[in-house]
């Protein structure tokens, strides 16, 4: 595109508390190197009264997430195409335009208590190596644009029970600092953290390259895992299926993690899979697969479900 | 060709249709799978959240199994092809981690040297049989049949994750002469992973999809993961009843698919094992 082009912004707007919006379109004069939010502002600055969240401009406060072209972005860092839809993330209720209300989001992962829980005040200099954190390096980059949840496919909303990679990647990044004292896994286990569909949408979106499910939600997953009442235990369950079958053996894997009442409620399921060769009461791998299994579960000192 | 072939747990468990029509697919094109019998599961993404270090072991101890046999190795399934090259690729950067596997591993009779080289069924396809090879076989193109492809998340995302995976089941399902329809967005998930733990939220996930399928009129969804085909087959049913909707689309993996337009009897592809009946598209297929 060349300077002085007139490149098309369509930005759907919504007044605020009436649950409906409008798609309003506008021509912009295109600048060399011109990004998203320049092409909101240089309306705004024309007179229309846009309602949007900017601050920085340089990828680093996450004000100005929003939907363009329908892939959650940081507008301050998308380059102006000659035609862009500008659209309020999605998974956040809109207060006005392309503004959410990060708020009811922002308490739920309060409640995940994102910050160093110790019982002794420690001593200066403490003494830290970088080698100590380096579990919470990369989430440390977090800049709480809210990007990860808007485009988590597990995430149905605030009241929902999945809390979304935002409020976990903010949890990780005080459960793996070594200075933390909480025991986090009853917590955990209630947080619906077992509930990442790893599909790591999260890491492809993320504008500061966290890789979220490894560093943040796997952690996590581990933790509840081992939590007091077993709510999240399904890795565990999981595992134990492998220690003793060298494979997954879905039928058995099935009770374990539903119990009998969860299989009635499940038999016209299961009635199909037994009809079509899906599912098998028996399935353990040979002896010499279980062996060898087992070994590598020794060897890696899992403990499973004590 | 020779290759050590790694089918994986749902493989041959529910979903042993995949490893029927791999195998008859293969044998049609001359590709020689020497099964590794004995490997075990690669841990999924379950055994990696509770224990890092054994979710390595397992991945690396299936590759020595094919560096014995001296044959790079096949996979059909997505997420076991990601986490062996994720494993790899972390035994590779990481010296320390590499060290403290490998010496574990060789406690227990494991010597992990070096990664072979790990492809899914459908890149080598492309890549060794070729395009061209390919096309000249299929004997029953299927042209009119209108075909929604879905690849698994682990392909493109995650530490397994080979930019190129993005396509390759739709060039794949060109050389069936199938019409591929555009269903899939970048915020789909099949929801495999949760579906024992809430399969409420999981099968809203697979819906959304499902329900995509359903309005575009598509004769049938293709994959590439056994997991993804669970979720939409085995679990459709439970879809419709979150949906309030009939979706009925056959979901078929892609070997299946490839092995029709070859002209490979369905009976040879395991058709008959799917819970969502798949009469529909053979009928289509065979008028």
């Amino acid at each position: 595109m060349q300077d002085g082009q007139k490149v098309t912004l369509k930005v759907r707007l919504q007044e605020p508390g009436t649950g409906s919006s409008r798609l309003a379109s506008y021509d912009v004069p295109y600048g060399k190197d011109m990004r998203v939010i320049d092409a909101l502002n240089w309306l705004n600055a024309e007179g229309e009264s846009i309602a949007y969240r900017w601050f920085c401009s340089s990828k680093k406060c996450g004000a100005c997430a929003m939907k363009v072209n329908g892939v959650p972005r940081l507008t301050c860092w998308e380059k102006l195409e000659a035609e862009s839809l500008i659209e309020p993330l999605d998974n956040f209720e809109v207060i006005r335009d392309l503004v959410v209300d990060r708020e009811p989001y922002q308490a739920r992962y309060l409640s995940l208590k994102p910050y160093i829980s110790r019982t002794h005040t420690p001593s200066f200099p403490e003494p830290l190596k970088h080698t100590d954190i380096l579990g919470t390096y990369k989430l440390m980059d977090c800049i709480e644009c809210g990007i990860c949840t808007s485009g988590c496919p597990a995430y149905s909303g605030v009241d929902g029970p999945f809390p979304g990679p935002w409020a976990l990647v903010q949890a990780a990044k005080f459960a793996r600092d070594p200075r933390d004292e909480l025991d986090r896994s009853l917590q955990l286990e209630n947080s619906g953290v077992d509930l990442c569909m790893s599909c790591h949408r999260c890491d492809e979106l993320c504008p500061v390259q966290i890789p979220i499910v490894r560093e943040a939600i796997e952690p996590l997953r581990g933790i509840a895992a081992r939590g007091p009442t077993g709510k999240a235990s399904f890795p565990l369950a999981f595992a134990e299926n492998i220690r003793g079958n060298a494979y997954v053996h879905s039928t058995s894997l099935f009770l374990k993690t539903r119990g009998v009442f969860g299989v009635i409620g499940s038999l016209g399921m299961i009635a199909r899979m037994f009809t079509h060769g899906k599912t098998k009461l028996f399935g353990r791998g040979s002896e010499t697969a279980r062996r060898a299994i087992r070994a590598l579960f020794a060897a890696a000192g899992e403990r499973g479900i004590t | 060709m020779r290759f050590a072939y790694y089918p994986g747990c749902t493989a041959k468990g529910s979903t042993q249709e995949v490893d029927i029509a791999s195998r008859a697919v293969a044998s049609h094109l001359g590709i020689d799978l020497v099964e590794l019998v004995d490997a075990g599961c690669c841990g999924s993404c379950e055994i990696k959240a509770v224990n890092p270090d054994l979710h390595l072991m397992l991945n690396a101890r299936i590759m020595a199994l094919a560096n014995e046999q001296d044959l790079e190795l096949l996979t059909v399934c997505d997420t076991c092809q990601a986490n062996l090259v994720a494993t790899a690729r972390v035994l590779d950067r990481d010296q320390a981690k590499r060290s403290d596997i490998v010496e574990r591993l060789r406690r227990t009779g494991v010597n992990y040297t070096q990664p072979p080289r790990t492809r899914h069924f459908a890149r080598v396809l492309l890549e060794d049989v070729g395009l061209q090879k390919l096309s000249e076989k299929v004997v029953k193109p299927l042209s009119g049949i209108r075909v929604a492809s879905f690849a698994c998340c682990h392909t493109f995302r995650g530490d397994g994750k080979d930019d190129r995976n993005r396509g390759l089941l739709e060039r794949v399902t060109e050389i069936t002469g199938a019409d591929i329809v555009p269903v899939r967005v970048d915020g789909d998930c099949c929801g495999f992973h949760i579906l024992m733990v809430n399969d409420e939220l999981a099968v809203r996930a697979a819906g959304k999809f499902l329900s995509r399928c359903k309005d575009e009129g598509v004769d049938c969804i293709i994959t590439s993961s056994p997991l993804c085909h669970t979720a939409f087959d085995i679990y459709q049913n439970a879809a419709e009843i979150a949906l309030d909707r009939k979706i009925n689309v056959p979901v078929l993996h892609f070997e299946q698919l490839l092995g029709l337009s070859l002209g490979i009897r369905p009976k040879r592809l395991g058709l008959e094992r799917h819970v969502v009946s798949v009469k529909s598209l053979t009928s289509k297929v065979a008028a």
